[in-house]
Formats: structure tokens, C-alpha cells, sequence
């Protein structure tokens, strides 16, 4: 016994594709105007008609002179649900090959969003007459309301009617071809405000400064709101922004540009990387200084146009931020999550109020970046996270002009602050001076010496106040650094610690459970000796803390050479002797820098820890220190001929416990705390190929020249 | 004069010879000699084979005894995928016993059946397991016969009869597990559980009349 | 296997014959029966090679930073649910949510942090022995492993529905839930038996 079944729609299928996928009525505009591109209109009139009050009279009307329907296309295409034809065929025709934008065939239930009656007028090039159709949304509400008994006799979506006539209208299309949308019975009133923000929204369609041939332009009027028929136009961003770079795919040599700020010219050069597995993308960044902000808050007073972080387009077309009117600003303008990042002011990072940045696209060449169905957010594939991590690369390197900046603008304003202070001092002077020479003046000039020096007191004030509040600034700003690598570092340590104890607790308790027993005595002792490493171990640990919790390190400066000579020959000069452990120094030239002296020096203890364990079987021992400079950076190569390091911890030699010389008593944490150290003091530390390859192995440390 | 259909599906891949014991266990524990008795096997197990014998009984009681395969809403075999006896042709089973072995047919046919107005059921709600060896599958068959045969040579009611299966069923299981073959009395077991019936005050004599 | 306690398998990279708790194990099973396996990969493949056996395994999650383990747990216990897992972490927070939900839906036995008293670990393992002895799977999959290669391969039962099965495909169901799950049904009649004979006792109380 069986048969076969169908599938059904329910007459109230339209509103969940209608007003579901479609949120607000700008989008629901927007989807409609993006269908006239893909219908190679060149022109598109939006027309609000009586709108500010609901009544009968109140219209919405969209027309362009894209090439129009027939009615096997109504027939086959507008009234099939779910279809976009438009996916067979990529491009719409000649000359125009446009990509097409609209998708997912349901542009056309946004009318649905607007208002209960649909007209649709069309025609195309050859046909003789116009063709209407009307489509009653609110008609089909109604026949879905009514409940019917039967189940089987259910109103089917498939069951609703909608009429069609071709009448005679020469006047309607002025170029013979297009189709008009008209729009009754609105859900909603329409005010200035909204017409505005439609207007900015639509303007968005198209990227400033991107010349589409053949051209859309976009019209928009609401005579009863007082806005006249008017083009709608991109923001003309270039002009009013402090700074733009761009960056481009070179597609000869296959090669991504990048954003990159070069330190010495202290401007924005040219830079290539690979192609990123997001495929090719093309880049435009406009930053604005704060008086650059602001005359951009003044030609854009009262439209919805913001400066507003990321904005990213498909082939020419934008598809972010989505055309959604959000209630909150920061959340439409920062759709990558810029601002969401930690201590965004201390690092600093720029925010998405002082930046613009446009990225190009295509579907072809970045297939993996795709719309979300929800239409909110692209989909979170490995690529598209990818591309965001890109793109706040970019925006930090671009944040590397605004920190040159600030530098020269906080320098400028304390100089201007000095000479003024100069300047009034100078004032001063040359009164007294004519008070001097005239005595008669000093009545006279009596109250202006005595504001000219009050003026400089105040200058001079002012100009200590700029000073405190710089180092203040700084301070803060370390503080800030120190507080956050504080908290990875506390997180570190407890781990460790918790690592290091568990065995120790385990130990002890196998012993207080077994003990006395004979049979056991070598395990008894095993544990014990366990015991206490661990307790070593833990209590390394707490000294390294400790040592950063005296607040007081204050940086000083000292001698490179120095500190090497005196922990190589002075403080270890005894042991070297007593493990025949011959040590070689060569120092190229004497730099002097500012730090933590006894952090290297906690280092360089460090590594002489590891090489004397991993000497121990060798027999002609060596250790070589060499330091020079290369570039800005002081380089110090620290090596030994001892047994190496097993490659199997290669990778993870620098955190805590991976070491290999636990056989010799280490703690495992060696290497952990040399890295820390040398991040304190701004360097870096790394295995580089040993020197006396191929035993042994070579530690490289670095440290900025330059604070 | 007893009417009585038997159907059995022998030419089954599976179950096949397993079928065609049991059917002939029956047929050597009950005396049908001069009784009106109608054996579908091979391809006459149809429903349309099925529906005339019931027809040429002109009206009269009978029983019909099922040796096949089972689904919840029919009784299958390879002649006939769809059904032999099915929701649809229930209405021939009025004033019948119907007595199966099938799986799972005591969950909707059995219904359909009552509602047809048959005045007696016997069958099974789940799957129903034999053991693929041939010293215990008759030990099997034996228990899931017993209530037919003991209904049709003790003229007792249906219900006595399927006390009396049951009880069949647990003596054999208690014989698998003195033999500590202790797998086969669970799967003995398990089928005991799934057995269903349904008895309209029906005894041999009413299905003489 | 010469005794009847199960495998103890540690996959975990930090761990060692040295660590006490290892002593603790030795106390309790016998040291052919412990297994160490710093290296993931090798862990998952042995498990897998002695899916006949009773097996405990203790897992670590984090292997270099990544949560390894879950993979292991999982491709393991798509081979055979009868193989009980006790997880073993630093710290439970580091396990993410989709990590635990792969564990509690694949009816991981017991999470524990591994700083934890060893008697208290040990504890966890013998419950997780106590468990592997009393599950009627279990016991059902080492049914069918008693028997002969050949005779696993002959057909064992047959339905009148239309299929049939050997004792292997009991074992693969028992195993990983296909072919009907016929073995789990196997497995709840010898419970109902059981039950039923519970029912029926005799046994005499008091005087």
C-alpha cells in the first residue's frame, strides 16, 4: 500500500519570503534598484508621491528603461518563486555585461515590504503595447486569513490569481523599453529624515570614484517632503580625507599589494605579497585627521553620511555595510569587529570614526566570499575570516601614519607653546625697556606689563602642563601594555604552576598511602626526589614573579660589553674553570642602551645553564658570545658545541616544561624565562644554526636600538 | 466443515524452507482430511488467490494461516510485495480467524482486521527471529504452531488457546536454558513478547457453522 | 591475555612511566596491562588493534595546544562505543564547548583534572572497570568473540522481514550501531530474560 505525495505551499508563503528575508523598507528599495541594474537600465526614477501621511494617494514609484518583460517572462520568471534566472547566465547582455547583483529571486517580494498594492507596468524594445500586471499582496493576506474546514481544500500560494492587461501608452517609457513598479498602499509613512537616509544608502551602490560605462544613474524625488528631483551621487571622499593609500593586485607577476608605512621615509610605499587564499583583492584607505572629521561632519550635517570604517564591494556594487538602517551607528559602521578589539586606544588602533576604507572584490576571482543568507554578514567561511584579519592588518599599518602624526602634532604644539613662551617674554622685555627709556609710559603701560606677565606665566605654565601630561600619556600607555601582558603572563604561570604541582601531590600521596613497606622503598624514594624538583621548579617560578613585581626596575643605561664580559668572565669565570669550559668573546662595538640590565643578564645566566648541561659529555667545551649591530638592532649570538637541540622540541623549546634537560635537574622553564625577559626588554630570542655546526647549537638574541 | 487457507511462501530467500516446515508442522499436527482446505504456496501466495478462496467459501467462517514475511499493515511474500492480506482487502476477512507467524503485522493490520469484523486474530508486533539452524528452528515453529493446533484439536477459545502457546513457549525456554544455550532462549523469549491476539468468543465449532 | 582486567591505555604526551600515578596503577592492575602512548596517533592505532579486549582508556585533550584528543575520542568511538574513555585535562576550562559536546554525546565515561588526588583517579578507573564488566554489550561482544573465526561468518539468525545476520554483524552493531542495531537488541532480550527470571524466583527467604 503506498502512492506518491506533493509538496504544497500555504497561501501566507509570500510573507515569510517577503518580509523575512527583507528587514526594512530601504533594503526592500534597494534589492528593487539593484534588479534595474541587472536589467542594463541606465537610468532609475524613484519618485515618493504623497507619502508623509498614509492615504490612497500615497505612492511609490520605481522606473527604469532597463529592457523590460514580456509576458512569458512575468509567466516563466516573475511569478516562479525562488528562481533567479539571472544565475544561468552570469552577465547581462552587451554592452552593458554587467555582473549581476540581484540574487536569490526574491527582490521581487520586497514590494511586499512597501505596500499591499502592486503595479507592474512593462514593456520591451519591440513590443507594441504596455503590459500591467497587478499583484494584490494584500489581497492574498486576506484570502490566507480565512480558515478553511478541510484540510485538503487549504488556499495554496500556487491557487492565488493576479490579473494582467496590455494597454496602449506611448508616454510611458521614453525610450521605448523599461518597466515601472507602483506601489499602493503603504504599511508605513515615509518622512524627510527617511527619504535622506535612502538617498545616502542608495549613493552606496556604487563605489566613489569608479566610472561604470555604460552608466546608472540613480534619481530620486519627494516634491511633498521638499526634495526636488535630484541625481543620487557618491560621496566624493577623496577630497576631504587627510591621507589615501591604495593597494592593488598586480596581476602580472601575481603579487597582493599591501598598506605598508615605512619608518625611515615615514611615509606610505609600495609592497607586494603573496596572493592571499582569499583570492585577489583591490583596496582604497582614507584616513581623516580630527579637523578632517570634522569639516566632514559639516559638509555631511543632517544626511545619514558617516565616516565609517570598512565598506566592501562586489564587482563594483556594494554589499557592505548591509543597506540596514541599524538603531545603533557603531554596530552598521563596524561590521568586522574592528572596534570589538582589546585596548584599542592604548595600541593605538584606529577606530572606524576616523577611516574609510573601500575593498574591491568579484565573485569570480574571491568565490569563497559569500553572502550570508541572511543578507546581514557574509558567510564565516576559513576565507572570509582570513580577509578580515587581512584588512585590520592594513587598517593597523595605515594607524602607523596617525601615531607619526600625533608625534609631529604633539612636537609642534609644544614647540609653538616654547616660542610663545619666548615670544611673550620677549614682549616683556621690550616694555621694560620702553618704560626705561620713557618713564613717563610707565602709567600707561603699567596694566599691560603686568598682563603681558601674567600672560607668560600662564604660557609657561602651559607649557610644563603639556609636558606632565605627555609623560602621563605614556605612562598610562605602558601601563596599559604591562596590564594586558600582565594578564597572558598570570594565566601562564598559574598554568605552570598547577602543571608542576600535580605530580608533586600525586607523589606525596602515594607515599602517605603505601608507606612503610620494603617492597617499596625504591619507589618511596623515586617520589621523594620528585617531590622536591617539583618544589624547585614551583619556587623558580615564584622568583621569576617576583621579580616582576618590584615595580621599581627603573630602566638605566649600560654597556652592552659590559654585561657580557661580567656575567661571562666575572660571575661564571669559576665553574668555566672547574668544567673546562673554554669561552671565547667577540664583541664588535660598545653600544650603550637603555633597559632592564638585569634582565639580559638574567638571559645570558640562562643560556650559560643550558650549554653547561648540554656540554656535559663533550669533551673540548667551547661557549662563544659575538655581538654587533645589524640595522637597528644589536645582535647578540650566544653558541655552544654541546649536544644540541633534540628537534622534536624544536618548536615548542620556548614554553614552559618542553625542555629535554630535566635529566640534568632542569625545571623545564629556562628558555621560558629568557623569552619573557627579552620581551621586557622590547628584544627577541631565537634558534638560529649553530655556529659550530653541526654539534651544538646558537641562540640569537636582539634588541632595538632605538627606543 | 472446517475452511481453511493456508498460505506459505516458499520460495522465499531467506525464510523460504523455514516457511514451508512450518506449514507442513501444522498440516501433520491437525486432522484436515475431509475438511475444505486450500494450500497457496510459491506463486498463489496473491492476494487475488487469497480473495477467490475466501469467495468460494461463499460466505462461510473460515481460517486463514499465514507462514510468510510481515509488515505492520500487511502480510507480504514474494509473489506478492504489496501484500496478500492488506489494509485494503481487510473486508474479505470478516467472519474469519487469521492466525500468523509474520512479523509485525499485530501492529495496523491486526486493527483493520477487527474493523473488517474478523472474529479472531493471532500475530506479532515486532520483528519476529528464528535461529538459522535446523535442530532449533523447529523448536521454534513448534511454540508459535501450538496455539493453532491446541485451538483446532481441543475445541477450547482462542484465548485459552494462546494461554496455552505461551505457556509452550516458556517450557521451551526453560528447556534452552538447562541446556545453557542461554542466546537462543532470550530470542525464544523475545518473540513470546511481541505475540498479540484477539479473540471474538470464537471456538472450532462456531467456525464449523 | 592471561587475566581478566581490562587494557589501561594512557594517551596523553606529558605522561610517563615516572609519575606517581602510574605507581598508583601498578597497585591496582597488572603492568602488562598498562599501556603508555605519548604520540596520539599511535595510542588511537593500538586501541583499534585490540578492540576485543576490555579497554579503559585515560585521554589526554590538549596536545600541544590543540585539542587532539577529542579526534582521538572520536574516530575510537566510531570503531566500537564499548570502549570506555576517562578524560583527563590541566584545566577544564581550556576544553572547548564543542570539544565537551562531542564527549557527553559520545558517552565519554568521566572528565577529571589531572592535578587531582590519584586515589580519586584510580577510584574513577575501577568504577569505569566495574562498568565495562556489567554491560551486557560488553559481554555480549566477548560472547561472540569466544567462538571460532568460521563460526562467526555463519549465519546466526534470521527474521521474518527479510534479513539475516552472522555473529559478526552482531559484533559490528554492538560495535558501532549498524546493521539495525540488531546486536543492542540481542543485548536488551538477555535483559529481559534476566528480569523475567528475576521475576519467577524461588528463592526462599527467612527460616
Amino acid at each position: 500500500m503506498g502512492g506518491k505525495l506533493k509538496w504544497k505551499f500555504d497561501a501566507s508563503t509570500f510573507k515569510l519570503l517577503g518580509r523575512g528575508l527583507i528587514t526594512d523598507r530601504i533594503t526592500a528599495i534597494y534589492e528593487l534598484v539593484k534588479n534595474c541594474y541587472d536589467a542594463n537600465a541606465t537610468k532609475v526614477e524613484v519618485q515618493f508621491v504623497d507619502v508623509e501621511t498614509i492615504s490612497l494617494r500615497s505612492t511609490i514609484t520605481i522606473r527604469d528603461n532597463g529592457q523590460g518583460m514580456a509576458l512569458k517572462d512575468i509567466t516563466n520568471k516573475w511569478l516562479v518563486v525562488g528562481t533567479s534566472s539571472k544565475r544561468d547566465v552570469t552577465f547581462s547582455a552587451e554592452p552593458f555585461h554587467r555582473r549581476y547583483i540581484g540574487e536569490k529571486g526574491v527582490g521581487r517580494f520586497a514590494t511586499d515590504k512597501l505596500g499591499g498594492h502592486l503595479q507592474i507596468f512593462t514593456k520591451k524594445k519591440d513590443d507594441p503595447q504596455v503590459l500591467k500586471v497587478t499583484i494584490d499582496w494584500a489581497d492574498y493576506d486576506r484570502q490566507a486569513a480565512q480558515i478553511q474546514e478541510d484540510e485538503e481544500k487549504k488556499l495554496l500560494f500556487t491557487d492565488l490569481e493576479n490579473d494582467y492587461e496590455y494597454i496602449d501608452n506611448d508616454q510611458l517609457f521614453e525610450e521605448g523599453h523599461g518597466t515601472q513598479l507602483v506601489i499602493t498602499i503603504l504599511h508605513e509613512a515615509w518622512g524627510r529624515e527617511m527619504l535622506l537616509r535612502l538617498e545616502n544608502q542608495l549613493g552606496r551602490i556604487l563605489p566613489p570614484v569608479f566610472d561604470l560605462k555604460p552608466p546608472f544613474n540613480i534619481f530620486l524625488e519627494a516634491q511633498s517632503l521638499d526634495l526636488p528631483k535630484r541625481e543620487v551621487v557618491p560621496e566624493p571622499i577623496e577630497n576631504l580625507a587627510t591621507i589615501h593609500v591604495s593597494a592593488s593586485f598586480d596581476y602580472d607577476t601575481k603579487q597582493q599589494g599591501v598598506v605598508h608605512f615605512d619608518d625611515e621615509k615615514q611615509q606610505f610605499v609600495p609592497y607586494y605579497i603573496d596572493e592571499q587564499s582569499f583570492g585577489p583583492v583591490s583596496m582604497d584607505f582614507y584616513f581623516f585627521d580630527p579637523e578632517a572629521q570634522k569639516q566632514f561632519k559639516a559638509k555631511y550635517k543632517n544626511t545619514a553620511n558617516y565616516i565609517e570604517g570598512v565598506k566592501i564591494y562586489r564587482d563594483g556594487v556594494i554589499c557592505t555595510p548591509f543597506a540596514e538602517y541599524e538603531q545603533v551607528l557603531d554596530k552598521r559602521r563596524d561590521v568586522l569587529g574592528i572596534d570589538k578589539r582589546r585596548f584599542t586606544e592604548a595600541f593605538d588602533k584606529l577606530s572606524t570614526r576616523e577611516f574609510i576604507s573601500i575593498i574591491h572584490i568579484t565573485r569570480d576571482g574571491n568565490p569563497a566570499i559569500l553572502d550570508a543568507t541572511n543578507r546581514q554578514d557574509f558567510d564565516d567561511t576559513l576565507e572570509y575570516r582570513k580577509l578580515k584579519e587581512f584588512i585590520i592588518d592594513q587598517i593597523d599599518e595605515l594607524a602607523k601614519y596617525r601615531f607619526v602624526k600625533r608625534q609631529e602634532n604633539r612636537t609642534r604644539v609644544q614647540n609653538n607653546l616654547r616660542r610663545a613662551s619666548a615670544d611673550v617674554k620677549d614682549v616683556s622685555k621690550s616694555l621694560n625697556q620702553l618704560v626705561r627709556e620713557r618713564p613717563e609710559l610707565k602709567a600707561v603701560l603699567a596694566p599691560v606689563i603686568a598682563k603681558a606677565k601674567d600672560a607668560s606665566d600662564y604660557v609657561t605654565e602651559g607649557v610644563k602642563e603639556s609636558d606632565t601630561s605627555e609623560k602621563e600619556f605614556l605612562r598610562k600607555e605602558e601601563l596599559y601594555l604591562s596590564l594586558m601582558s600582565l594578564q597572558d603572563f598570570a594565566n601562564e604561570l598559574a598554568h605552570g604552576i598547577r602543571f608542576a604541582l600535580a605530580p608533586a601531590k600525586q607523589g606525596a600521596e602515594y607515599i602517605v598511602e603505601f608507606f612503610p613497606n620494603t617492597s617499596l622503598n625504591d619507589k618511596f624514594h623515586e617520589y621523594a626526589r620528585l617531590i622536591y624538583n617539583q618544589t624547585e621548579v614551583i619556587s623558580t617560578l615564584v622568583d621569576f614573579m617576583l621579580s616582576y613585581a618590584q615595580v621599581d626596575i627603573e630602566d638605566s643605561e649600560f654597556s652592552v660589553k659590559d654585561v657580557i664580559n661580567g656575567v661571562l668572565k666575572g660571575a661564571h669565570a669559576i665553574i668555566f674553570e672547574k668544567e673546562g669550559i673554554s669561552v671565547n668573546i667577540d664583541i664588535k662595538e660598545n653600544i650603550q642602551l637603555t633597559g632592564k640590565r638585569k634582565f639580559l643578564e638574567d638571559v645570558l645566566s640562562n643560556l650559560i645553564s643550558n650549554s653547561r648541561k648540554a656540554l656535559a659529555k663533550e669533551h673540548e667545551k667551547q661557549i662563544l658570545c659575538e655581538s654587533y649591530v645589524d640595522n637597528d638592532k644589536l645582535t647578540i649570538i650566544f653558541s655552544d658545541n654541546g649536544r644540541g637541540v633534540d628537534p622534536l622540541v624544536r618548536d615548542k623549546m620556548f614554553e614552559m616544561f618542553k625542555t629535554t634537560t630535566a635529566e640534568e635537574g632542569g625545571s623545564g622553564l629556562g628558555l621560558f624565562i629568557a623569552r619573557s625577559r627579552m620581551k621586557a626588554l622590547n628584544g627577541t630570542i631565537e634558534l638560529v644554526n649553530s655556529a659550530f655546526a653541526p654539534k651544538g647549537a646558537s641562540f640569537k638574541l636582539t634588541l632595538p636600538l632605538k627606543k | 466443515m472446517l475452511n481453511v487457507i493456508s498460505v506459505s511462501d516458499d520460495l522465499d530467500a531467506h525464510i523460504g524452507p523455514n516457511c514451508l516446515l512450518a506449514h507442513n508442522h501444522f498440516l501433520g499436527e491437525v486432522d484436515l482430511l475431509d475438511h475444505n482446505v486450500i494450500l497457496l504456496q510459491g506463486n498463489d501466495c496473491t492476494a487475488e488467490r487469497v480473495q477467490n478462496s475466501i469467495t468460494s467459501f461463499g460466505g462461510a467462517k473460515f481460517i486463514l494461516a499465514a507462514f510468510s514475511h510481515g509488515r505492520p499493515d500487511a502480510l507480504l511474500s514474494t509473489a506478492e510485495a504489496n501484500g496478500y492480506v492488506h489494509v485494503g482487502n481487510s473486508y474479505y476477512f470478516s467472519s474469519s480467524v487469521v492466525y500468523t507467524n509474520c512479523c509485525h503485522s499485530g501492529v495496523i493490520l491486526k486493527e483493520h482486521l477487527i474493523n473488517a469484523g474478523c472474529i479472531g486474530y493471532v500475530g506479532y508486533t515486532d520483528i519476529v527471529r528464528l535461529p538459522k539452524n535446523e535442530e532449533e528452528d523447529i523448536l521454534f515453529i513448534a511454540c508459535e504452531n501450538s496455539g493453532l493446533i491446541h485451538f483446532l484439536n481441543t475445541g477450547a477459545s482462542l484465548t485459552e488457546s494462546v494461554e496455552f502457546m505461551k505457556s509452550k513457549y516458556l517450557e521451551q525456554r526453560q528447556a534452552f536454558l538447562t541446556k545453557k544455550m542461554n542466546v537462543t532462549a532470550a530470542l525464544l523469549f523475545r518473540n513470546m513478547n511481541c505475540l498479540t491476539y484477539y479473540d471474538d468468543g470464537v471456538t472450532r465449532e462456531i467456525l464449523e457453522n | 591475555m592471561a587475566n581478566n582486567k581490562p587494557l589501561i591505555v594512557i594517551i596523553d604526551d606529558d605522561f610517563t612511566k615516572d609519575q606517581p600515578l602510574y605507581g598508583f596503577l601498578e597497585t591496582a592492575y597488572p603492568t602488562e596491562n598498562l599501556h603508555i602512548f605519548q604520540n596520539s596517533a599511535d595510542g588511537e592505532k593500538f586501541v583499534e588493534q585490540h578492540l576485543s579486549q576490555k579497554t579503559i582508556v585515560l585521554l589526554d585533550i590538549m596536545f600541544n595546544g590543540h585539542e587532539v584528543g577529542v579526534d582521538v575520542f572520536n574516530e575510537i568511538s566510531k570503531k566500537s562505543a564499548l570502549v570506555c574513555f576517562i578524560v583527563m585535562t590541566g584545566n577544564i576550562e581550556q576544553v572547548s564547548r564543542k570539544g565537551l559536546e562531542n564527549l557527553i554525546n559520545g558517552h565519554a565515561w568521566y572528565i577529571v583534572q589531572r592535578d587531582k588526588p590519584a586515589k580519586e583517579i584510580l577510584g574513577i578507573i575501577k568504577d569505569a572497570e566495574n562498568h565495562i564488566d556489567l554491560r551486557v554489550d560488553g559481554a555480549l561482544e566477548q560472547w561472540v568473540l569466544r567462538h571460532s573465526e568460521e563460526e562467526q561468518k555463519k549465519p546466526f539468525i534470521t527474521t521474518r522481514s527479510g534479513n539475516s545476520y552472522t555473529l559478526l554483524d552482531i559484533l559490528q552493531s554492538l560495535r558501532t550501531g549498524d546493521n539495525e542495531e540488531i546486536g543492542q537488541e540481542i543485548a536488551g532480550d538477555i535483559l529481559a530474560l534476566a528480569v523475567d527470571l528475576l521475576m519467577q524466583d524461588k528463592t526462599k527467604i527467612g527460616e
